[in-house]
């Protein structure tokens, strides 16, 4: 394993250091929109009353009156630290509390891909396999309606429905899993079922038409020339084939998601970076806002690192190199 | 195989039509076509592309769900298009052995090709794992895989074409089938390669003593390889008989056609083929009457009105469907 393992380390290595570049541009477009609202920035924080000797205390704390690229190589070398400063008005560690909220929001996301792959990935492999079918029909035209309603009308849809007028669920709030699993799960569930729709009709579709297609390849036919069985052609020779495209659906979908996070976490108060970042930026919290920033490059970049190296796990004609 | 020392017949077909559902209405691409195969024996189907050779092989191994078929299919006695689906895909892999166009394609560039080999031997004759793999790695050596052991668990991405179509024709033989299929099976490779191919197919199918179906356009393929050649034009049998006597005297006007623009090497060089003039025939709107009555050089008006009955030789071996077939010259002596 040791030997195997090299070549994709060297592979991340090498992703890593190409993603370095996006990393800088937009964490130093970050430090730049500071400096660009009008006035100086610890005005624009302390607000219009602010004394100038609180202004001159900020300054000396955070350093808004140097140039912006001096602030940003400060800033920089603190990040590679660990250092992300600290939130201006409650002087918490940002990597801290970045910590914290980014948990909660992976949680709800990856739960919202889970639940969305486990219902569209076999469904589209059925419904692949019987076309023109009943079932096919209505899954086809279900996913249609489901991509067109944008994610705040499933939002307030599914609030009303389940917490005013069931009341099974939570209209706001939130529990940490490691403080109260069964809580955390009823907090979540309701942020997970309105991100989980558009998502599932989404994969479907890509699945689906994957799926399809594979099973118009020769060796399909091959196989059931063979005589095997439909549900071993469809476990051993359609499904892996149609991976690759499934997995890159995956990859993008995170960014509709962590998007998707906006709106849910601020509708449903849930304390994750979504509803961090609309916080921070309302209260002009810069360092939060240029670590969410941060974070949110490193994960895209992480994502298609995860994706790429799905690609040679999953095809063998593809090296890792 | 001294117990039966007449042929026993592996695969007869009987009237098989086949409607494709098409819109405004149904093609019909094949029309009652009737043949047989025996054990031992080879037969050749030739026909231009477009003939219905392909749908013919895969109305056989019952791969068309879409389309409306009639006839019978006779494996090995078994009626196998009354079985339900399941038991029919069941007898059909068991038994029959197919080996496809297009090597590049017909194997699963996911899966080791061990396992594609054996995968259909271990679910319908319960082998295990390792016999399995004993079985696999036997058939790798005899279609000639050198170090058929470390093949064994490569993928298919490691093999060229040819070893490719190597790999098939030992999936093909993992059942031991009855019948063995080659539709066009070397189309796709080249010349030198081709030959090997054909070459290893005929001295297999003779080892094991199966029956063989070899399609393909080229009827330099299926000359000194096959018993019998069977022609088919626009989805109807046109000419059926033993290969070296159609082949010295055909008496369609269509065999008679492909076989003047058949190369032959005692032709001076740079000789000019001769080519069947016209187009083969559209399926959706095929004429009444003989089908190749619109490129033939002798048709009537009665040719194009109506369909030609099969003429059957005296000794019942030769059939031939034409309203004024080649004259029959030596073909009389038995
Ligand atoms: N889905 C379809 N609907 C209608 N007609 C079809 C359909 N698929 C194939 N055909 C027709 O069926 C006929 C037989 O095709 P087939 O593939 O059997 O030809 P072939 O003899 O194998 O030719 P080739 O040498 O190109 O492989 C063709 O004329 C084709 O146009
Ligand atoms: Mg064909």
């Amino acid at each position: 394993m040791s030997a195997g393992a090299l070549p994709y380390l060297k592979a991340i290595s090498t992703r890593l250091l190409a993603g370095i570049p996006v990393f800088i541009l937009v964490t130093f477009a970050a430090t730049a929109l500071s400096s660009l609202a009008p006035g100086s920035a610890a005005q624009l924080i302390l607000g219009e009353n602010a004394s100038s000797q609180q202004i001159a205390e900020l300054n000396a704390a955070y350093g808004y009156d140097l140039p912006v690229w001096e602030r940003y190589f400060k800033w920089l070398g603190g990040v590679v630290q660990g250092d992300f400063g600290r939130t201006l008005f409650s002087q918490q560690s940002v990597a801290k509390l970045l910590v914290d909220r980014a948990a909660v929001t992976f949680e709800i996301a990856f739960l919202a891909m889970f639940v969305s792959f486990i219902i569209a990935v076999p469904l589209a492999l059925y419904t692949a396999s019987h076309p023109g079918k009943l079932l096919d029909t209505v899954l086809r035209s279900i996913a249609s309606v489901l991509l067109s309603v944008p994610t705040f009308v499933t939002v307030v849809l599914l609030a009303y429905i389940f917490a005013i007028v069931l009341r099974w669920l939570p209209a706001t709030g939130w529990e940490n899993f490691s403080d109260d699993p069964l809580a955390n799960l009823w907090y979540v569930t309701l942020p997970v079922l309105c991100l989980a729709p558009h998502q599932t009709a989404y994969l479907y579709r890509v699945a689906r038409g994957e799926f399809l297609a594979t099973l118009q390849e020769d060796f399909v036919t091959v196989a059931r020339a063979k005589g095997m069985p439909l549900s071993y052609i469809l476990l051993r020779h359609v499904l892996r084939p149609s991976l690759p495209q499934v997995l890159t659906v995956l990859g993008l979908s995170m960014t509709y998601l962590l998007g998707g996070s906006f709106i849910v976490e601020s509708y449903f108060a849930v304390p994750g970076i979504g509803w961090t970042i609309l916080s921070a930026v309302n209260s002009h919290d810069f360092p939060v806002v240029q670590a969410i920033l941060s974070l949110t490059v490193a994960i895209f970049v992480v994502i298609f690192i995860l994706v790429d190296l799905g690609y040679t796990l999953i095809d063998p004609r593809v090296d890792v190199s | 195989m001294a117990a039966s020392p007449e042929p026993t017949t592996v695969l007869a077909c009987e009237g098989i039509c086949c409607h494709l559902p098409a819109e405004p209405r149904p093609v019909q691409v094949l029309h009652g076509i009737s043949f047989s195969v025996s054990r031992r024996t080879s037969l050749g189907i030739v026909g231009e592309s477009g003939a219905g050779k392909s749908m013919l092989i895969k109305t056989i191994m019952g791969l068309n769900p879409t389309a409306r078929i009639t006839g019978t299919v006779r494996l090995d006695g078994t009626d196998v298009a009354s079985l339900a689906e399941k038991k029919r895909n069941a007898v059909i892999g068991r038994k029959v052995g197919i080996v496809f166009q297009n090597p590049m394609t017909s194997l699963n560039p996911f899966v080791r090709v061990g396992r594609q080999i054996e995968e259909h031997a271990r679910y319908h004759l319960g082998l295990s794992r390792r016999e399995a793999k004993e079985r696999a790695i036997e058939l790798l050596r005899v279609v000639g895989i050198a170090d058929p052991e470390e093949c064994y668990s490569f993928y298919p991405h490691h093999f060229s074409g040819g070893m490719k179509q190597r790999i098939m024709i030992a999936t093909a033989l993992a059942c031991e089938p009855d019948l063995l299929i080659a539709d066009e099976a070397t189309t796709a490779l080249d010349v030198t390669v081709q030959k090997e191919i054909l070459d290893l197919l005929q001295v297999i199918q003779e080892e094991r003593q199966m029956a063989m179906i070899l399609v393909t356009h080229n009827l330099g393929i299926v000359a000194g390889r096959t018993d019998e050649v069977l022609v088919l034009y626009g989805g109807h049998v046109v000419e059926h008989g033993p290969t070296d006597r159609v082949f010295a005297t055909p008496r369609h006007r269509y065999t008679a056609a492909l076989l003047s623009a058949m190369p032959q090497l005692d032709q001076p060089a740079h000789t000019r083929l001769a080519t069947i003039p016209g187009q083969p025939p559209n399926l959706a709107n095929a004429p009444k009457g003989c089908p190749f009555a619109p490129r033939c050089p002798v048709a009537t008006a009665d040719c194009h009105e109506t369909m030609p009955v099969m003429t059957v030789s005296a000794d019942g071996r030769h059939r031939f469907a034409c309203h004024f077939p080649v004259a029959a010259g030596a073909e009389a002596a038995p």
